[in-house]
């Protein structure tokens, strides 16, 4: 793998979730300018992983680093300006334009002293246009299909003009062109403004296909950690989730792409 | 605070009307309250004699009974709103109000005990159950922590200490049950002979709490959000909870302490406002504590003058009134999609 920065830096992580150790002893280094997929199976610690990464969770040993600083002797501001989480489910009120929850994004910046600015106006405008959603800005989130209502959720996220975004399961509850709409834009930040992603997939296709790089988790534990031409084989889904599969590769528009089918549940 | 380029809030009509209306509402309800009663006076010779001093005659009824009477009212009006406002924020539920944190039921134990046990120091009645109510919250908070105020087990430590609380004011009802008689007012909520002292008394929680929720309103705001996104916001999720549900406990407490227990403005007030506003705090806040104020002048008035001499508890009176319409407008809103 070449050199990079290396943004966030977990050591010897121990993460707990109501007082169980959910995982434990895992390294990670999260490099600038990369897409990083999380998989693994259902309970195996990806989304506590992220979390933390996310500074939602106080890690119960071991250190995150952003950029050789301890994330927790940072404040809760100086770390939303650097990183920005989009959960799983977030039920916004359904009142709320998506203009209002774009704005919202800008707290990380307001302070007593600095009260809402031009420059934050300029920042939600570029935010509506890289997310499609610049006609949808005066809609109320209740008034959006679901896919509309989660490029909100990104462009929310985004807002927060992070280095690093966190994705917990970002298109789990899309349909296939909301999902592919929402991980071209992923994509495009990515290739356009060189944005860090770090994204819990269950989707093994779209893993592949949109990161370089995968992180395989398994009962808390990392199982496989690398660029995803080394990392990703049968072997591997069949260690982490007991699945017979076969992977293939297809050339579409001349891109050679992996395509993984998994074709039955081991030892049935 | 709107964005520049694109097109204007849908709300932006309805939350000026929201905000005019109030204050206009207000406004009548005010002039309204000190004109009418069992002496009528128009409102120049209102004006007329209030500010001709101490000398005048009805001076007396105007400065000393009407006045004190319609701010209490006011000042409690724009707490109770307040205060539900930030529980339906920081719960994301929207049918919390004052007395989910225990604030009702403590102001009513401690004011009843002091009324049929101590019934020579009836004047301390309002201390006692503000009081009350703060040992309430306090307990309520202190069963509900876990690094930090945990907003579901708050609501069912709400509901215990509500149910141990009213429990022993059956008890006392029951075993006190000749001086019973003397509750009954206090317990239906009213501003009848309501003096300075009172308004005293909840003006210092009103000024705070004003101050105090629009300086948080951007945190309600992001709480309202879930948790998880409003602290990847910055926003110290526990330290901001515990300082908007101090805040909402001194509101609802002081409130309670001069009105009794007044209900149904904590829960209405933000829920009809927010059909309007939407849920931005900004807002919805101002908007609220306008209505509230109104809205307690308003029924306080209507109820001392609509079956004159007999003068209807104001509680009673807005929940007749207050109820159907509550439900009208929700009927309204979920039509209209909200």
């Amino acid at each position: 793998m070449a050199e990079r920065e290396t943004l966030l830096l977990a050591n010897k992580l121990r993460l707990e979730y109501g007082g169980k150790v959910v995982a434990d002893g895992l390294d990670l280094a999260i490099h600038r300018a990369e897409i990083t997929a999380i998989i693994g199976p259902n309970g195996s610690g990806k989304s506590t992983l992220l979390k933390a990464l996310a500074r939602l969770l106080r890690p119960g040993a071991g250190s995150i680093k952003l950029r050789g600083k301890d994330l927790w002797s940072l404040s809760e501001k100086e770390v939303a300006q650097k990183i920005a989480f989009m959960p799983q489910s977030a039920s916004i009120p359904p009142d709320l334009t998506v203009a209002e929850v774009l704005r919202m994004g800008r707290l990380p910046y307001r302070s007593f002293w600095r009260s809402w600015q031009a420059g934050d106006d300029v920042i939600c405008q570029k935010v509506l246009q890289l997310t499609g959603l610049t006609a949808f800005a005066q809609r109320s989130m209740g008034a959006l299909s679901g896919g509309e209502r989660q490029r909100a959720r990104l462009a929310l996220a985004l807002a927060q003009e992070p280095q690093i975004l966190l994705l917990d399961e970002p298109t789990t509850y899309l349909d296939i062109r909301h999902q592919l709409e929402l991980m071209a834009i992923v994509s495009s930040l990515h290739e356009k403004m060189g944005l860090t992603v770090v994204m819990v997939l269950h989707d093994l296709n779209q893993a592949v296909r949109y990161s370089q790089r995968l992180v395989a988790m398994k009962a808390g534990r990392i199982l496989a950690d690398g660029e995803v031409a080394e990392v990703f084989s049968c072997e591997l889904v069949r260690r982490l989730y007991g699945v017979e599969n076969e992977i293939k590769t297809v050339e579409v528009h001349g891109q050679r792409q992996q395509v993984f089918f998994p074709s039955a549940v081991m030892g049935v | 605070m709107e964005l520049a380029v694109t097109p204007a809030h849908p709300r932006t009509r309805k939350r000026f009307w929201a905000l005019a209306g109030g204050l206009l509402f207000l406004g009548a309800a005010l002039l309204f309250s000190i004109c009418q009663g069992a002496a009528v006076f128009s409102p120049l010779s209102a004006w007329q004699i209030l500010s001709g001093g101490a000398g005048q005659e009805n001076f007396t009824i105007l400065y000393h009974i009407r006045l004190p009477r319609l701010i209490t009212g006011a000042l409690t009006g724009v707490n109770l709103a307040l205060a539900g406002c930030i529980l339906q924020g920081i719960l994301r539920n929207p049918l919390a109000d004052p007395g989910i944190i225990g604030v009702s039921a403590g102001a009513g134990l401690a004011a009843m005990a002091v009324m049929i046990l101590l019934p020579n120091l009836a004047s301390l009645v309002p201390m006692a159950a503000f009081s009350g109510a703060l040992a309430a919250v306090a307990l309520v908070f202190f069963l509900s922590w876990e690094n930090g105020i945990h907003p579901l087990r708050m609501v069912l430590a709400g509901v215990a200490v509500a149910a141990f609380f009213g429990g022993a004011m059956t008890a006392l009802m029951v075993f006190y049950s000749d001086r019973v008689q003397g509750t009954v007012n206090w317990m239906a909520g009213g501003f009848a002979a309501r003096t300075w002292s009172h308004v005293y008394m909840v003006l210092p929680y009103t000024l705070l709490g004003l101050a105090g929720t629009f300086a948080g309103s951007c945190w309600l705001n992001a709480l309202q959000m879930g948790e998880d996104t409003a602290r990847s916001l910055g926003v110290r999720v526990e330290r901001v909870r515990l300082y908007l549900l101090v805040l909402a406990a001194l509101l609802a407490a002081s409130a309670v302490s001069v009105a009794g227990m007044l209900g149904f403005v904590g829960l209405v007030v933000p829920h009809m406002v927010r059909l309007l506003t939407g849920a931005d705090f900004d807002y919805l806040l101002p908007a609220s504590a306008l209505w509230g104020a109104a809205l307690v002048v308003g029924a306080d008035a209507a109820a001392r003058v609509a079956f004159a001499p007999i003068e209807i508890p104001v509680g009673v009176f807005m929940s007749f009134l207050g109820a159907p319409f509550f439900l009208y407008l929700l009927r309204q809103g979920m039509q209209r999609g909200h």
